[in-house]
C-alpha cells in the first residue's frame, strides 16, 4: 500500500515515513503543493496525507482542485492548525479526515486504515480470500488457519494483491507499492518475491497474466 | 480633581446666573423705590415744616412755657395688631415723627415728645441726618423770616425702612415665582441637550467586551471628535488583537511541527529494529528540540522588545564598533567563507547598543545564509544630516519584488528558502529593533544579482 505524504518539514516527514514504513506502508514524500499535484497526476496512491501550511500556499486549495478534477484518493489532513474553521473548510473541500499535530503515529495509521477500508468498501481490516486471510491492522497473513511468516516485501505484495483481490495488478503498480520511487528496480526481484510468496501459500492462489501483471484469485466468486 | 458632571454644572451654573440676574434686577428696583420714597418723605418733611411755620403764631409773652404737643400712648411693639396700633389717643408711630419750633434766639416754643433725645436747637436750615445711640433720624430745619421762628420736622429712619422692607419682600415673590418656571425650563433644555451624550455613554457601556466594531450612533458636532477618536482606538485595538491572534496561531503552528517531529521520532525509537535506527531518530529529536528552543528564544526576545521602553539604555557609540561587534558574534568559520567589504566612516550614533548589534548580526547572518560561499558582503554607512544610513548588500539571488513587502512579518519565510534553517522571526525582531529606534528598514533587490537591506536611523545630533 503506497501513500503520498505532503509535508514541508523534513525532520517530521522523515519520522512519519520511517514509522509508516515500519507499519507496512510505502510512503512517497512531496514537500510542496506542486510536487504533490504532479505526483497525484502521474502516479497512483491508496491515500494522501496533506499538511496544510506549505511554502507555496495552503493545501486546501489543492484538495479543492483535485476533487474538482475527479481525483478520488482519500486525503487525511495532518496539520498544526487546530481551529474549527480550518478543519471544517478542509473537510468541506473534500478532505476525508483531519488529524491535528502533535499526534501519535498509531492514531494516524489507524485513520489511514479507516480511509483505505472505506475506499475498498471493507467492513474491517481483514481481507478474506478463500483460505487466505490478510489482516492489515496487525500485519498478519494466515493461510489454512496457520500464520505465515512473510518478509517485508512479501507482506507488501500480498497486501497489495489482497486489496485489489480479483483484479489484475500491473507489475509497475506492484513495484511502486513495494519499492516506492527510490527503491532498487531490479526487474527480476519482483518475480523472485512472487515466487517465494507462491511457495509459502498455495501456488495457484496468485496467477500471472502475461504482459499485464498478477492477480489474487477471488475465491468468493 | 474630579470634575462635576455636565448636567450638574449646567443646572447649578445656569440657575445661579438666573438668580443673580433676578436678584440684581430686584435690588436695583428696590433701590429706585427706596430713593423715590425718600424723596416723598423728604418733601413731606419740608411741607409739614413750612405749614407749621405758616400756621404757628408765636405767643406775645417773651418767656412763655414751651407748648408740648401730646402723642399717643401706644408703644411700638413691632407687631402689626390694629388694636395696639391706634385708638382715640392716636397712633403708635407718633413717637417716630415730630417737630420742634424754636424762636430765633433758640428758645423752644413748641415740641412733640422727643425733645430729650434730639439736640435740634442749633441746626442750620436744610436737611440733616442725626444718629443717637439707638436710632437714626432725618431732620428738616426751616427758618421763617417773617415770623422769626425755626421749625424742625423729623422722622425716625425705621419708619422709612419698615416700608422699604415691605417693598423688598414684595419684590422677592415675583423673583421666586419667575425663578421656578425658568429653572424647570433650564432642566428640560439640559435634559434635551445631554440626551445624545447619555445615549452615547449607554452605547459604550452596553458594548460587549469583544465588540470592536466602530460606533455608529448619531452625535452632536461637539462629540464627533470623541466618537472618531474612540473609533480610531477601537480600530487599533482590533488590528492589534487580530495581529496577536494571528501571532499566537502562527506561534502554536510553528511549535507544533517540531513537537510532532519529536513525538513521531520518539515513537520510532520505541519500535526501532536496530541501534542505527534509534540513533537516527535520536538525532532527529535533537534537531527538532534545537529548532524549538531557537523558536522559543526568538519569541521571548520579540515579546521583550514589544514591552521595552523606547529609550532604555541608549548610549553613544561608533558605528564601526557596532559592525565589528556584530561580525564577532557570527560563527567564525562561516565568516571566513565570505569576502567582507566594510566602508564605515567615523560616525557616532546614540542607540541601544546590544539591540542594534543583534539587528546587524541578524541581517549579516541572513546575508551569509542566502548568498553563495566566497561571495562578497558589503557593509556601508553614510551620514546624511537628517539620518544615518547603514546598507548591507549580498550577492545572493535576492527575492521577488512582491515579496519584499511581506518581509519582516512574523513567521514569514520565503518559500524557496524552506530548505534553509530559520524560524521566520529574525527579520521581525530586526524590524522591531529599528522601529524602537524610530528608524526605517527597507529591502531591495540589486542588479545583476543580490539583495540590499537599508537601515535608516534618525541622527541624534
Amino acid at each position: 500500500m503506497r501513500l503520498l505524504l505532503l509535508e514541508d518539514d523534513k525532520t517530521l516527514a522523515e519520522g512519519i515515513i520511517k514509522g509508516l514504513n515500519r507499519m507496512g506502508y510505502v510512503v512517497e514524500l512531496a514537500m510542496n503543493l506542486s510536487q504533490a499535484e504532479s505526483a497525484l497526476k502521474t502516479d497512483q496512491f491508496e491515500l494522501a496525507i496533506f499538511d496544510l501550511g506549505l511554502p507555496d500556499g495552503n493545501a486546501v486549495s489543492l484538495i479543492k482542485k483535485l476533487r474538482k478534477a475527479g481525483q478520488q484518493v482519500p486525503i487525511v489532513v495532518l496539520t498544526a492548525w487546530d481551529d474549527i474553521d480550518t478543519k471544517v473548510l478542509a473537510l468541506n473541500e473534500g478532505a476525508n479526515d483531519y488529524v491535528v499535530k502533535p499526534f501519535e503515529l498509531r492514531e494516524l495509521e489507524a485513520r489511514i486504515r479507516v480511509q483505505v477500508r472505506k475506499a475498498n468498501q471493507q467492513l474491517n481490516d481483514v481481507i478474506i480470500c478463500g483460505e487466505l486471510s490478510v489482516d492489515i491492522a496487525s500485519q498478519q497473513c494466515r493461510f489454512r488457519n496457520k500464520v505465515i511468516n512473510l518478509t517485508r516485501l512479501e507482506w507488501l505484495l500480498v497486501k497489495q494483491l489482497a486489496l485489489h483481490m480479483g483484479r489484475i495488478v500491473s507489475k509497475e503498480q506492484l513495484e511502486s507499492a513495494c519499492y516506492g520511487w527510490n527503491g532498487d528496480n531490479e526487474s527480476n526481484s519482483l518475480e523472485v518475491h512472487i515466487h517465494h510468496l507462491r511457495k509459502k501459500l498455495d501456488p495457484s492462489l496468485i496467477t500471472t497474466i502475461r504482459g499485464l501483471g498478477y492477480r489474487l484469485k477471488d475465491e468468493s466468486l | 480633581m474630579k470634575l462635576w458632571s455636565l448636567r450638574r454644572s449646567l443646572v447649578i451654573g445656569i440657575n445661579l446666573a438666573v438668580i443673580a440676574v433676578l436678584a440684581i434686577t430686584a435690588w436695583t428696583s428696590y433701590r429706585d423705590i427706596l430713593h423715590e420714597l425718600d424723596e416723598v418723605f423728604d418733601a413731606q418733611l419740608a411741607q409739614t415744616a413750612k405749614s407749621l411755620a405758616t400756621f404757628y403764631t408765636p405767643s406775645p409773652e417773651t418767656h412763655s412755657v414751651p407748648k408740648r404737643i401730646p402723642i399717643s400712648n401706644y408703644d411700638d411693639t413691632g407687631e402689626d395688631e390694629p388694636a395696639n396700633e391706634r385708638g382715640p389717643s392716636g397712633h403708635k408711630y407718633e413717637s417716630k415723627i415730630g417737630y420742634h419750633i424754636y424762636s430765633n434766639n433758640g428758645e423752644l416754643l413748641a415740641f412733640t415728645n422727643q425733645l430729650q433725645i434730639l439736640p435740634l436747637k442749633n441746626l442750620d436750615a436744610g436737611y440733616h441726618t442725626l444718629a443717637n445711640d439707638a436710632q437714626t433720624w432725618f431732620i428738616y430745619s426751616y427758618f421763617s423770616e417773617s415770623k422769626g421762628i425755626w421749625v424742625r420736622t423729623f422722622q425716625r429712619q425705621d419708619v422709612r425702612s419698615e416700608l422699604s422692607s415691605y417693598l423688598a419682600s414684595e419684590q422677592l415673590y415675583p423673583l421666586l415665582l419667575m425663578w421656578v418656571p425658568i429653572s424647570l425650563i433650564i432642566l428640560f433644555i439640559i435634559y434635551l441637550v445631554l440626551k445624545p451624550v447619555n445615549r452615547f455613554a449607554l452605547d459604550l457601556r452596553a458594548r460587549a467586551l469583544n465588540n470592536l466594531s466602530p460606533i455608529e450612533s448619531d452625535l452632536p458636532k461637539e462629540l464627533i471628535p470623541i466618537k472618531q477618536a474612540i473609533n480610531k482606538l477601537l480600530h487599533q485595538i482590533k488590528m492589534f488583537s487580530e495581529r496577536e491572534k494571528r501571532f499566537i496561531a502562527d506561534a502554536s503552528h510553528e511549535l507544533r511541527t517540531p513537537l510532532s517531529a519529536i513525538q513521531v521520532h520518539a515513537e520510532n525509537i520505541i519500535y526501532a529494529e536496530s541501534l542505527e535506527d534509534s540513533k537516527q531518530s535520536g538525532k532527529a529529536i535533537f534537531h527538532a528540540v534545537e529548532r524549538m528552543s531557537h523558536l522559543v528564544n526568538q519569541l521571548l526576545r520579540l515579546n521583550r522588545l514589544d514591552s521595552l521602553d523606547n529609550s532604555a539604555d541608549f548610549d553613544e557609540i561608533e558605528i564601526k564598533t557596532l559592525v565589528s561587534l556584530a561580525i564577532d558574534s557570527l560563527p567564525i568559520n562561516q565568516v571566513e567563507d565570505y569576502q567582507w567589504q566594510i566602508d564605515v566612516p567615523t560616525i557616532k550614533i546614540t542607540c541601544n547598543n546590544a539591540l542594534i548589534v543583534s539587528a546587524l548580526t541578524n541581517l549579516l547572518s541572513n546575508a551569509m545564509k542566502f548568498s553563495p560561499a566566497d561571495s562578497t558582503i558589503q557593509i556601508e554607512a553614510v551620514d546624511t544630516s537628517a539620518s544615518i544610513i547603514i546598507k548591507i548588500r549580498d550577492q545572493g539571488s535576492g527575492v521577488p519584488a512582491e515579496i519584499t513587502e511581506q518581509m519582516g512579518e512574523r513567521f514569514y519565510r520565503f518559500r524557496e528558502h524552506t530548505n534553509i534553517a530559520g524560524s521566520g522571526l529574525g527579520l521581525s525582531i530586526t524590524s522591531k529593533i529599528i522601529q524602537l529606534h524610530h528608524g526605517k528598514i527597507s529591502f531591495n533587490n540589486i542588479q545583476p544579482s543580490g539583495f540590499e537591506v537599508q537601515i535608516e536611523l534618525p541622527n541624534s545630533d
